[in-house]
């Protein structure tokens, strides 16, 4: 084991000759395995010991143990191998940041608007990254899903929709949590703590001892449970449903703000990379032919979801320093791109909204002043079956051909649609390729090094990056026959509208705030104008990123 | 020592996932499976506890009870609220959304 490479990798400061991101092929990659460098601090590096030396069961310090939290530079992290000086500052910002433009999205004001339940999830976010043992993550989690629960109850057709999305999330949520309290349980069983460690397992891998083996099934629960809130594909069947069946910013909400923060969570345990591997192939392979059929805009981005999860996985999987950044960079690019879109769709449903009102105002309009929202739709509900249509539904945009043409009635909104899906989709000048492109690249290297975590070949990994490049040709497939609806469906009549030019940059019509029907309330043409300044250009200097993202993930 | 405690408790946990796994009829019966999941879990932790001189585990069952009735709550809540816009609580009124 060559111990220089080792000590150079996670305690050096960050300098210029340290190879970062893809842009640097270093030939020394560190071919340091995360497995064995989560529990590598400076007292491991001085003694030359590793996780397996050190006696897995010693008694932790009890002064961190009743908080549960990561408390700086306590005894307990220092105990139970945690890195040290490992803030989550950079993931608490983009949690805080991505919270402050969803709580944009949603127009309702009042006590009746679930503003307190949308900051009680960003709370169990923040707590969830900060938990240093089982039974604080597990509060952190069920602070977080309870709040989620209600939120996806409520309905956005109108209120006589019964909470069909909700009560499914929570059926399945509460299982998931009941796998992971079982997990916990045998872990806790067999171990007599509850921290959480990557010592036990790394010293399960190659101890003979039966009762740790046992408390690596309870890991198993764990992951499991893990990988249903991360809606990694083999436990992914929850969220079409609830995409479809909660109102829009909820489902920004579901998309982002757990995902991310279980991911961070996931990054900090240690987790069987062959499983995680595995996972994550299976979603590629499910995001990218579960969405070729999808005619609705939301099941379509909840299966987009899964084939963006799949690729964090892979990042994750590889262990290494570097590909866990890329992870976390990826993580980061499809969260702006996918709260873009949710604040396209958000906007476009407004539109709808406020021309279902007027009408109802004035029957005797023709059509709505808008080329996609004008068509009025049949109530899909069978109890729904209001004979008036104006009053049944037409709240949302739901299908695909919904958006047809849009680009003649929002030219603006439609051209931000259309660079965001081909963002999703890595067509290379934009973001969505930034995180690709970072992750195959650390597929490959990590390929290249060699050996990852417990000494395992790992060139599995360059089969792994071309199967994510064919599953990324098969869903910019259905990406980019969004676009073509946007712009070039000829198949429904063209409607003429006046719509003000260029209101999303003049400062008269942000100021307003959305007075008339065809300007985006609320700052959401604010929040569109500063994604599409990230998504278009960021790819010009991602050293920012890059930087934060060496910040943000353990080792730095 | 403990396995007979381990096999009642992962008997209860199978109970209660196969309940929601396989019913095809009440919602009830789904809430009580979970009901079910948790409170097995509770008395693995508990019996841990006890045999490895633990607190922690009866720390851990507290706030397993305390959160499975807040979970519980809500779950009634949606039930109620379910009922009363379509008068059933039967699953196989859940199509709506096919999946």
């Amino acid at each position: 084991m060559n111990i220089e490479n080792d000590v150079k990798g996670p305690s050096t400061t960050f300098d210029q000759s340290a190879p970062m991101g893809p842009f640097c092929w270093a030939p020394e990659a560190p071919g340091l395995a995360y497995g064995a460098a989560v529990p590598l601090n400076l007292f491991d590096i001085v003694g030359g010991a590793f996780g397996a030396d050190r006696a897995p069961l010693a008694p932790p310090p009890f002064s961190c143990e009743i908080l549960g939290l990561r408390g700086g530079e306590s005894a307990m992290v220092s105990a139970f191998g945690m890195v040290k000086e490992n803030s989550h500052w950079a993931s608490e910002c983009v949690i805080l940041l991505s919270l402050m433009g969803l709580l944009f999205l949603t127009n309702k004001r009042g006590p009746g608007s679930g503003f307190a339940l949308v900051l009680i999830v960003g709370l169990g976010g923040l707590l969830l990254i900060e938990s240093a043992n089982w039974l604080t993550i597990y509060l952190a989690l069920e602070l977080q899903t309870l709040a989620l629960f209600i939120l996806a109850c409520e309905s956005s057709e109108d209120s006589n929709t019964p909470p069909e999305s909700g009560l499914k999330y929570w059926i399945l949520g509460a299982m998931s949590s009941g796998f992971y309290l079982f997990g916990c349980a045998l872990y806790f069983g067999f171990t007599g703590n509850e921290g959480m460690l990557g010592t036990i397992l790394s010293a399960t891998l190659e101890t003979t001892n039966i009762e740790l083996r046992q408390g690596s099934l309870g890991y198993l629960f764990i992951t499991v449970a893990i990988l249903f809130k991360l809606a990694a594909a083999p436990f992914h069947m929850w969220t079409p449903d609830v995409y479809e069946g909660a109102p829009t910013p909820t489902t920004a909400l579901i998309a982002i703000i757990p995902k991310f923060t279980v991911y961070i969570l996931l990054t900090s345990l240690v987790i069987t990379s062959k499983l995680l591997l595995s996972v994550a192939i299976i979603s590629l392979v499910v995001g990218a032919f579960g969405a070729l059929n999808q005619t609705r805009i939301k099941r379509l981005l909840a299966y987009s979801g899964i084939g963006h999860m799949g690729f964090i996985l892979i990042g994750v999987s590889a262990g290494t320093y570097e590909s866990l950044q890329n992870s976390w960079t990826y993580a980061v690019t499809y969260l702006v791109s996918a709260l873009a879109s949710f604040t396209v769709i958000c906007t476009l449903e407004e539109f709808g909204t406020r021309a279902t009102e007027r009408r109802r105002r004035d029957p005797k309009d023709p059509q709505g002043a808008f080329g996609s929202e004008g068509r009025l739709r049949r109530p899909t509900l069978a109890f729904n079956n209001n004979p008036d249509p104006l009053f049944g539904g037409h709240r949302r945009l739901r299908r695909l051909a919904d958006f047809s043409i849009l680009s003649r009635g929002q030219p603006y909104i439609a051209f931000s649609l259309a660079i965001v899906f081909l963002s999703l989709a890595g067509i290379p000048p934009l973001l969505g390729f930034l995180g690709k492109w970072f992750i195959l690249v650390g597929s490959i290297k990590v390929a290249w090094g060699g050996y990852g975590a417990g000494g395992a070949a790992l060139s599995i990994y360059y089969l792994v990056a071309l199967l994510a490049i064919i599953c990324t040709c098969i869903s910019a497939f259905y990406y980019i026959r969004i676009v073509a609806t946007i712009y070039f469906n000829f198949t429904r009549p063209l409607i003429k509208t006046k719509t003000p030019l260029s209101f999303i940059l003049t400062w008269e019509s942000i100021l307003k705030g959305g007075t008339s029907e065809a300007e985006p309330g609320g700052g959401k043409s604010i929040l569109i104008s500063i994604y599409m300044y990230f998504i278009l250009f960021l790819i010009i200097c991602p050293q920012p990123l890059l930087l934060i993202s060496y910040e943000a993930m353990p080792g730095a | 020592m403990t396995t007979g405690y381990l096999l009642v408790s992962i008997i209860l946990f199978t109970t209660g996932v196969s309940g929601i796994i396989i019913n095809k009829n009440n919602i009830i019966l789904i809430l009580m499976s979970i009901e079910l999941i948790l409170l097995a879990i509770s008395y693995l932790l508990i019996v841990y506890s006890v045999t490895l001189d633990n607190l922690l585990g009866i720390i851990f069952s507290l706030m397993v009870l305390t959160v499975a009735a807040a979970e519980s709550a809500i779950g009634l809540a949606i039930l109620v609220a379910y009922f009363r816009l379509t008068g059933t609580i039967t699953i196989k009124a859940l199509n709506l959304l096919r999946g």
